[in-house]
């Protein structure tokens, strides 16, 4: 029956046409099977017994689900060569508590099923959607107009390659020259490039104004030959041509991302950008710079990450903004983990949302603060546990690194150093060498940059107050505890015998704290003061087993940044950090080998080292550069984060800071995701702004409707990733996806190879094309050959499962194990699974390691792994920014003033710094958005199973509002803003689409707030009519149903209007500080 | 009576008065009729569902794991499948399905729904188990419930008896059934049931709007141990549908799919003739309600509240 | 009846006819997909059509057996064509029944494995009694010596009259207890429900032999005589009472604070469908009354007993539709959405069409039952039929 499967789809291959039809699927049905007498005795009846397939192993495969980004474990039942169900992986940490060790048998691991969410069971309606597209699409339209032809991938290679007159056949463009990606890549040698890029740094670095004019004058000579590479000669510091090709993604998982990355560094551009900030951005960024350490006499080294509640063992925990059941990183792994807890009474929880969410139905405590004002809530609670002595001293008064090992702490805050304060501002940390409190030292230190190299500086260390005396401190001693007074306002005498007025991070934020009255704080917030103490009590009345949990809710505002200080504060003060029921870090296997391995995965043959600016204008200090020309700058620059992805296509249509030629864009819509996303729409439709625009998708979708080309996807049901983990496991893991169904894109040759196209195979034959080494012979290594994507993902693999040293590796999978593995993949087609190929490429030796983790779906350690005692084993360990010196030497580039370094409150304003109040008038609904367990963005639509469980969303209103707007539920209204009057999405292809959806009533949201759910109201994703090869395809309109609110967000008039509102800081756009109105239609 | 006295005395008879013999013929016609409906219904009513397996050939030996050490600390998950094979242990009869929702963890998610769904491969418009919301309360004082319903496995199932066919009875295991095989179609048990609980399978298809109908669709389902797949008018279209308790995953060991799937772990499931089970112990929590119980159904699934 | 008005007549059922049997072939392709009936509201139109007609059947038997009894005029002669209306409507009720059910072919189980436990299986076997009763007297009638004979040679006419009436009598009713019996739905739980099953179904009788009365003889007799006196104090009565005992359920509910009862009483006054109550059921029965308690003419007591034959059809689905229409599980219909799982109802175009099939095949068959008849019978009793 499975050898019919094959055959028919390997038929379907090549015969179908440019959509996916069930016939390509191949499906041996039986009505009835074989008697099986192990299913006797539930029924008499004339019809056969038949044996349940989805039980046994050998149908069974494991992977990692991806309908939203939380990526549960799932085990993948397949009948008839069909993906028939799927369940929760119950060796995967996110679906059972405890998962089973990995020394479970298959076969007894494929009786248990574990939990999973609605949408995770749904992946095989996402692979198995009509609409998905198998072969390349190429514009036979205008841009946005959705007629479309189908061409060889080759050929669509070969023009995005070489260029030309590609849309001579669209009246308009008969003549336009798109320039192909080979001429964009001016600079081709990667030394130059080095070169180059040391060179710009060294003008950046440059404060002197004639002596960066010097060094300009001088980079232009020493590089006069290679000058006609760059953007602009007189701007050298725009990089090299190179930079107008934009990389950009949404949802990129490691794994693939080194796919991008490869083309992308071998290629030189410095543009390789995702979705963090319409995500959580702040949140990241935020915890990015509490982060930062003190390394070389400065702060470096910050990760792009944040911390979650270890819901295993939490007492109590507040959330905020977070939505626990229904979203959040996610709902299989934490819900499991808190509902237990609660119902034992071992956990309680309070919850600070403007919407009485799922989550607060549990909650002891519900808090409906007014959206935006999250600082407030923070600070008063921060008031009032400074008030009340309820913060854990000993924790904060740790300085360095061996005060917390003697007070048995792994990380340690810095909320005792002392600040130097000048002209009443907080600037940096006293440096005790520069005051004369103690002498210099010269000091090494490893190059975080190569492992072989060593920096040499000189410390000059930090300061504290011990027993109001200064002391000079090293922070990452590990030999000498040293503990500051906590709340330090003092002058201190240089040795110079100037007075230097400093105050400790704690004074600072303590005073930060009481700027309002705690009355005032929780009138600003909109919150009952009682309530509010009552929550505070409970917070610290449970040791480290409490917490903060906060998610978008305070991070994505304009405040966002200062939002999440304030949260993040909070659990400073409770000092959970690394602790049993407090603040867990994430933890992962290396699988690129950079923490040991086989293979090192990580570099890239024939690097031409990115540099120059970056098209969104990131990590680098606008008054640094070249084009620095007085605030506000023309469009904001972000020195403290990345990833900003409102700013890709703006940017792009402001040609600020430079203009591009050619756009990549996997697996994201920032016209749909974004808050004003239609404001994105005028850019990418305009072939004059944007002459190349291709995509990666799986079908055609709301930002990919306007590419030129767009190229199809295998579905994460049908691909390899590393999924990682999330800042909530305490388990060290890492979940491998894999391909669990025979593709369904068009098979091609890359490399010589046979493969479906992917992401994987069109970076690469890209590369092909331009001759790049990134991928190809030898580009692993001498003799090891990257020339399909298993090349690297087995490799991957190898090094997980050997781990990181001797004697970390997995065990061999048995004969019985490796039967299985065979059996479960004979429905999957050569192109994605052959053994010999694979056990050449894994080496023989690691081959039956490499079964025993894929048969699993990842490596997981074991669960009581996870804690050491009341500790968490796997430890962030390290410094905590309560003030952040490097923060507060950064600029707003809206305004040339600099950031506050502490936990602050601040209002919504504009890019400039302006108050939005006019923009509010006349506007009285507050507009806030939210997920609903039933869908992911723009991703979940196909999935037919769960449109009954919410066949549209609306406007969520209050009764108070309802009645005060004499609203009924059902009501039809358009949402409405000051800066989209209309309430529309205008797609600029002659189409428009009202904002209206019907309004929803009830109890369970704050009055004068309003909300909508993410994921409905779509306009392409299978839900409107296209055409391919002459053909009309019809769109099902369940598919459109409902309301997509984000065109009615605010726009930022100091921005042009082509973008909506920002966090300045942590770059996160505004998803929840528009005020609309509703007109009845 | 072929005479002519006698066709005399007829013709007299065959006036238009009513005589006696009219009215001995009428009751003994009309009460022979009544008594034979009144027999056939009491013997009906009387009468044993129609026959399920029982006795030792139900006794189904599940293997215990051998590479998984089940306590107290592991997954409520694998502590209920690992009490299965006690209950499987034993003939039919002697088993009672009981499930236990405990509302307060149950977070309204919806994956037992789409699990029973997808399981048991049911089309639009047939689901076994929805899970309904109530808001009460007034802002800000308000809250939320969920309540999962799947079929109450009535005691005494207002379903079975109005059945014209014997197309559905109640198992000795307490579980009622439908035999799509028998079932003709007639939904007198969907309006008998008060608890919604059952579905008419009306022939749909979630894909039927694309430009193809997609193939997993078609996959047959597990149903009751045997193949059902969606071709032509064949069963289960045309029937009523319900849920089931999984009856062919428990006859493998394995608990129902709406349990496994639950992310809040609200469901309890079980042998409620094992007093030690876990199930046993969550039923006789007081904090207990059924749902409807004014019926008289007497639902075999309890809420905790 | 002038040649043209037949004419239409015949064009109107022969359009009927074809446009419904399309609709039923359409649905003998694709399932109950083009059905609006769901889950929730499982019984819809077609159900309606069935009770009508089953109920049309036991009252045209009912009043016939009593006008042959009390020798009303017409009726003993005439008692054929009771028999084969009450015949035919049995045939054509469960035909639309048949036609309801998910999987028709195994109709024949309710008969070779039935739950007599189950009303419905009750009922099946009963209209197979019933049925067979009506051929047997359909027989012996043939047997009289005079038409306007009480007995038949054998005697047992009159205890099969009696055996018929009681079963004319018992499963009007018992279509109401057949819905009755179900404690899912308090608004069918009302024992008053059965009565107004009874009700309609002796005043639809009484217009449907009316009507086909004012066909077959409208020149030999005068209205104001018998059989149509009867038929129309009969019309009238049932109807009066009918309203009367509707008045005691609606006004009883609307005192009760049972609110489920309550809202279905209230779909049915003010729901989506208020104008089938106010428009069908209250206008065309006060129509139907005045034109028969003025009645003088044929034409007038037939389109008033047509008005009552068709109009009552919204009597049954009154009883039948908001009975169903309310949810005992709060919030159920917006647990899990699907138009099959929605309380509310209204019949597809497909099911107007079959509807209008099954009419003209009750009314086809009735008229060709009563060609093929009479030529059996004619010679030996000498009126038609
Ligand atoms: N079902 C589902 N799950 C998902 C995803 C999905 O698309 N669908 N996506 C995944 C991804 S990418 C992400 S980033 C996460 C997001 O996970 P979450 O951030 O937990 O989810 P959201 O629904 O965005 O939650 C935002 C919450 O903040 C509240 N809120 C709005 N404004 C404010 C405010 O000013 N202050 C406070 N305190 N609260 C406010 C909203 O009411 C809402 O409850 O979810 C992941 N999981
Ligand atoms: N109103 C509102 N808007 C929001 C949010 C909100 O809470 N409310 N949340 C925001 C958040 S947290 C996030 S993370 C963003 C997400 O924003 P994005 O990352 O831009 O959005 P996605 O919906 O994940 O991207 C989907 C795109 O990828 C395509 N796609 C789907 N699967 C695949 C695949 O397997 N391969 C490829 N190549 N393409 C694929 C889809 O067709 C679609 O075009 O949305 C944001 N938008
Ligand atoms: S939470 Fe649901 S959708 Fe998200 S990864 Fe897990 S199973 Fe998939
Ligand atoms: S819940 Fe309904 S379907 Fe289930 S047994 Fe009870 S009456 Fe029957
Ligand atoms: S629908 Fe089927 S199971 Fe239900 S009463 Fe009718 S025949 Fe019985
Ligand atoms: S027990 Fe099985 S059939 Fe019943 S609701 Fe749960 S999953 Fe569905
Ligand atoms: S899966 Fe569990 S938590 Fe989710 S709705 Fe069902 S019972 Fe409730
Ligand atoms: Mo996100």
């Amino acid at each position: 029956m499975k050898d019919d499967a094959m055959k028919l789809s390997r038929r379907g291959f090549l015969s179908k046409g440019a959509l996916l039809g069930s016939g390509l699927l191949g499906l041996a049905l039986s009505s009835e099977r074989a008697d099986a007498k192990s299913q006797s005795a539930i029924l008499f009846a004339k019809r056969p017994d038949t044996p349940y397939e989805l039980n046994n192993p050998e149908n069974i495969l494991y992977s990692v689900c991806l309908n939203c980004n939380t990526g549960c474990g799932i085990k993948c039942k397949i009948q008839d060569g069909i993906l028939a169900k799927i369940d929760g992986n119950p060796y995967n940490p996110w679906n059972l508590v405890p998962h089973v060790p990995m020394t479970t048998s298959l076969d007894d691991a494929a009786k248990i099923d574990g939990g999973l969410c609605p949408k995770g069971q749904c992946g095989i309606q996402i692979a198995y959607d009509p609409y998905r597209i198998r072969k390349v699409l190429k514009r036979a339209g205008k841009r946005g107009e959705n007629k479309w032809i189908s061409i060889p991938f080759d050929k669509a290679v070969q023009e995005i390659v070489e260029g030309g007159k590609l849309f001579s056949h669209i009246t308009g463009e008969e003549s336009r020259n798109v320039e192909g990606l080979r001429s964009i890549m001016a600079l081709k040698d990667g030394n130059i490039a080095k070169e180059m890029g040391n060179d710009i740094q060294g003008i950046w670095d440059e404060k002197d104004k004639e002596k960066k004019k010097q060094r300009i004058a001088g980079f232009k000579e020493k590089h006069k030959d290679n000058l006609n590479t760059l953007i602009d000669s007189e701007h050298p510091d725009l990089g090299p041509k190179n930079n107008q090709f934009i990389l950009a993604w949404g949802r990129l998982k490691n794994g693939r991302k080194e796919f991008i990355t490869r083309l992308g560094d071998s290629f030189g551009t410095k543009n390789q950008h995702g979705h963090t900030t319409v995500c959580q951005g702040s949140l990241y960024f935020t915890c990015k710079a509490i982060s930062e350490q003190y390394e070389a006499g400065k702060f470096a080294g910050g990760q792009k990450f944040y911390w979650q509640s270890d819901l295993e063992n939490a007492k109590y925990v507040l959330f905020v903004g977070a939505n626990l059941f229904e979203a959040n990183y996610g709902p299989t792994n934490r819900t499991a983990r808190l509902t237990k807890n609660l119902s034992s009474g071992f956990t309680k929880i309070a919850v600070a949302d403007p919407r009485f969410s799922k989550l607060a139905s549990k909650a002891e405590t519900w808090l409906p603060i007014k959206p935006g004002e999250d600082a407030a809530l923070a600070l008063a609670m921060i008031q009032w546990m400074m008030a009340n002595h309820r913060y854990d001293e000993k924790f904060l008064r740790n300085a360095n690194k061996a005060a917390a090992k003697e007070t048995s702490e792994s990380s340690w805050a810095n909320a005792t150093w002392l600040v130097e304060i000048k002209d009443g501002k907080p600037g940096k940390f006293v440096r005790a060498a520069e005051v004369g409190l103690a002498s210099p030292q010269k000091r090494k230190i490893p190059d975080p940059k190569d492992k072989d190299k060593e920096i040499e500086y000189e410390e000059k260390f930090l300061l504290v107050m011990v027993n109001g005396k200064p002391k000079a401190f090293d922070p990452n001693d590990e030999k000498n505890p040293v503990y500051g007074d906590l709340l330090v306002d003092a002058e201190i005498a240089s040795s110079a015998g100037e007075k230097i007025k400093v105050k400790s991070g704690m004074q600072l934020l303590k005073e930060s704290a009481e700027k309002k009255s705690l009355k005032d704080w929780c009138e600003t917030a909109g919150l009952n003061e009682k309530e509010v103490i009552r929550v505070a009590k409970e917070l610290t009345s449970y040791g480290k087993q409490a917490s903060v949990d906060i998610h978008r809710g305070p991070a994505q505002h304009t405040n966002g940044f200062y939002n999440v200080l304030a949260w993040m504060s909070v659990n400073m003060l409770l000092g959970n950090f690394d602790w049993k029921g407090g603040m867990v870090k994430a933890s992962t296997y290396k699988y690129d080998g950079s923490k040991g391995g086989l293979f090192d995965l990580k570099k890239v043959k024939g690097k031409v080292s990115p540099f120059g600016i970056s098209s969104i204008r990131h990590e680098t200090d606008y008054e640094k550069t070249t084009i620095f020309s007085g605030y506000p700058a023309k469009r904001n620059w972000y020195p403290l984060s990345s990833d900003i992805y409102e700013e890709l296509v703006p940017s792009i249509g402001d040609a600020y800071p430079y203009p591009i030629k050619a756009l990549f864009l996997y697996m994201g819509t920032p016209v749909y995701a974004l808050p004003a996303g239609h404001t994105n729409i005028e850019v990418l439709a305009d072939v004059n702004k944007l002459p190349l625009f291709f995509c990666n998708d799986i079908l055609i979708g709301t930002s990919s409707m306007y590419a030129d080309y767009i190229f199809p996807d295998l579905s994460y049901l049908e691909r390899w990733e590393f999924q990682g983990s999330h800042p909530n496991m305490p388990n060290k893991v890492e979940c491998v996806r894999q391909p669990v169904i025979p593709p369904i894109p068009e098979l091609i040759t890359v490399y010589g190879e046979e493969m479906p196209i992917s992401l994987e195979a069109l970076m690469m034959a890209i590369s092909e094309k331009l001759g790049l080494k990134a991928f190809g012979k030898d580009a692993i290594g001498d003799g090891i050959d990257f020339k399909r994507p298993e090349d690297f993902y087995l490799r991957a693999v190898v090094n997980l499962a050997l781990g990181e040293e001797p004697g970390k590796e997995v065990p061999d999978a048995d004969d019985r194990e490796t039967e299985i593995f065979l059996k479960s993949r004979t429905h999957l087609h050569k192109s994605v699974f052959d053994e010999k190929k694979w056990e050449e490429i894994a080496g023989t030796d690691n081959w039956k390691k490499v079964i025993y983790i894929l048969n699993r779906g990842g490596r997981f350690e074991p669960h009581e792994k996870a804690y050491d005692g009341d500790k968490l084993a796997h430890k962030y360990a390290s410094l905590l920014n309560l003030y952040q010196e490097k923060t507060a030497g950064k600029k707003y580039a809206g305004t040339g003033k600099s950031y506050p370094g502490i936990a602050t409150y601040l209002t919504v304003a504009n890019y400039i710094g302006e108050s939005l109040d006019k923009l509010s008038q006349g506007y009285d609904l507050h507009l806030i958005t939210n997920r609903s367990i039933t869908h992911t963005k723009s991703r979940t639509i196909p999935a037919y199973w769960l449109h009954p469980l919410m066949q549209e969303n609306g406007i969520v209103m209050s009764s108070h509002d309802a009645a005060r707007l004499g609203l009924k539920p059902g009501d039809l209204v358009k949402v409405v803003s000051a800066t989209n009057p209309e309430g529309i999405w205008d797609f600029k292809n002659g189409k428009k689409k009202t904002m209206t959806g019907k309004i929803l009533i009830t109890e369970g949201i704050r009055p004068g707030v309003i909300s909508f759910t993410l994921g409905f109201g779509h306009w392409a994703t299978g839900a409107a009519d296209f055409q391919i090869d002459g053909k009309k395809i019809k769109g099902d309109s369940s598919r459109a149903k409902g309301i997509h609110a984000n065109a009615a967000m605010w726009t930022d008039p100091s921005l042009r209007n082509n973008t909506c509102l920002i966090d300045p800081v942590g770059g996160s756009v505004s998803f929840y500080d528009t005020k609309v109105k509703l007109l009845k239609v | 009576m072929n005479n002519k006295e006698e066709t005399k005395e007829e013709l007299e008879e065959h006036s238009s008065e009513l005589t006696r013999r009219d009215f001995l013929r009428s009751a003994a016609v009309v009460g022979g009729g009544v008594a034979v409906a009144v027999g056939a219904v009491t013997v009906a009513k009387l009468s044993s569902p129609p026959k399920t397996p029982t006795g030792p050939e139900t006794i189904r030996t599940v293997s215990e794991m051998k590479t998984v050490s089940i306590t107290e600390q592991s997954d409520i998950l694998l502590r209920m499948q690992d009490e299965l094979r006690a209950a499987l242990a034993k003939p039919v009869e002697q088993r009672k399905w009981r499930m236990v929702i405990d509302t307060r963890k149950c977070v309204g998610c919806h994956a037992c729904t789409i699990a029973c769904i997808v399981e048991n491969k049911l089309p639009p418009g047939v689901v076994y188990r929805p899970v309904v919301q109530e808001e009460f309360g007034k802002y800000p004082n308000l809250q939320l419930r969920f309540f999962p319903r799947p079929c109450m496995q009535c005691d005494n199932p207002t379903c079975v008896s109005v059945c014209p066919v014997h197309a559905t009875w109640k198992r000795p295991d307490g579980v009622v059934i439908v035999n799509y095989e028998r079932c003709i179609g007639c939904r007198y048990c969907l309006s008998a049931c008060p608890y919604g609980a059952r579905t008419s399978d009306y022939g749909h298809f979630y894909t039927e709007n694309t430009p193809e109908i997609q193939p997993y669709e078609r996959l047959s389902n597990n149903e009751y141990g045997k193949a059902w797949d969606r071709k032509g008018h064949s069963s289960p279209k045309g029937n009523a549908r319900k849920c089931h308790f999984c009856l062919h995953r428990l006859n493998e060991g394995q608990l129902p799919m709406c349990v496994t799937t639950c992310i809040g772990r609200a469901n309890y499931f079980g042998d409620a003739n094992d007093p030690y089970s876990i199930v046993s112990q969550m039923a006789r929590l007081p904090n207990q309600v059924r749902l409807l119980e004014e019926k008289g159904t007497k639902p075999a699934v309890i809420y905790l509240i | 009846m002038k040649e043209n008005s037949a004419r239409n007549l015949y064009v109107l059922w022969a359009v009927a006819f074809i446009v419904g049997l399309i609709a039923f072939i359409m649905k003998l392709v694709t399932g109950e997909r083009l059905a609006g009936y769901g889950s929730y509201v499982p019984w819809g139109l077609w159900v309606g059509l069935y009770f009508h007609f089953i109920g049309i059947a036991g009252g045209a038997f009912a009043i016939g057996a009593i006008g042959y009894f009390l020798n009303f005029k017409g009726f003993r002669e005439h008692i054929r064509v009771i028999l084969l209306l009450s015949a035919c409507s049995i045939v054509t009720g469960l035909f639309s029944i048949w036609l309801d059910i998910g999987q028709p072919f195994r109709f024949a189980r309710i008969l070779y494995s039935p739950n007599f436990g189950s009303m419905m299986a009750f009922n099946a076997w009963m209209y197979l009694v019933f049925f067979v009763i009506i051929a047997r007297i359909f027989y012996l009638t043939m047997n009289k010596i005079h038409q306007n004979d009480l007995h038949d040679k054998s005697g047992w006419l009159v205890p099969l009259f009696a055996f018929g009436f009681v079963f004319s009598i018992a499963f009007p009713s018992q279509s109401g207890s057949f819905l009755g019996v179900v404690d899912a739905k308090p608004f069918w739980s009302s024992p008053l429900v059965p009565l107004l099953f009874l009700a309609s179904a002796i005043t639809c009788g009484a217009a449907a032999i009316l009507l086909v009365f004012t066909f077959l003889f409208p020149t030999q007799t005068s209205v104001r005589e018998q059989p149509f006196s009867m038929l129309r104090y009969t019309i009238i009565g049932g109807m009066a009472f009918y309203f009367i005992a509707e008045f005691a359920e609606f006004s009883l509910v609307f005192w009760s604070p049972n609110s489920e009862i309550r809202t279905a009483v209230e779909l049915i006054l003010f729901g989506p469908f208020w104008w089938v109550f106010w428009f069908v059921h209250i206008g065309g029965s006060i129509a139907a009354l005045i034109m028969l308690i003025r009645g003088h003419s044929f034409k007038l007591l037939g389109t008033a007993s047509f008005i009552v034959v068709v109009g009552f059809l919204s009597a049954r689905l009154n009883i039948l539709i908001p009975g169903q229409a309310v949810s005992q599980l709060k919030g159920l219909q917006e647990a899990f959405y699907h138009f099959r799982l929605r309380y509310d109802y209204s019949p597809t175009f497909n099911e107007y069409l079959i509807a209008i099939f099954i009419g003209a095949f009750g009314v086809g068959l009735f008229y060709s039952g009563m060609k093929l008849l009479s030529k059996i019978t004619k010679k030996r009793i000498g009126t038609p039929l």
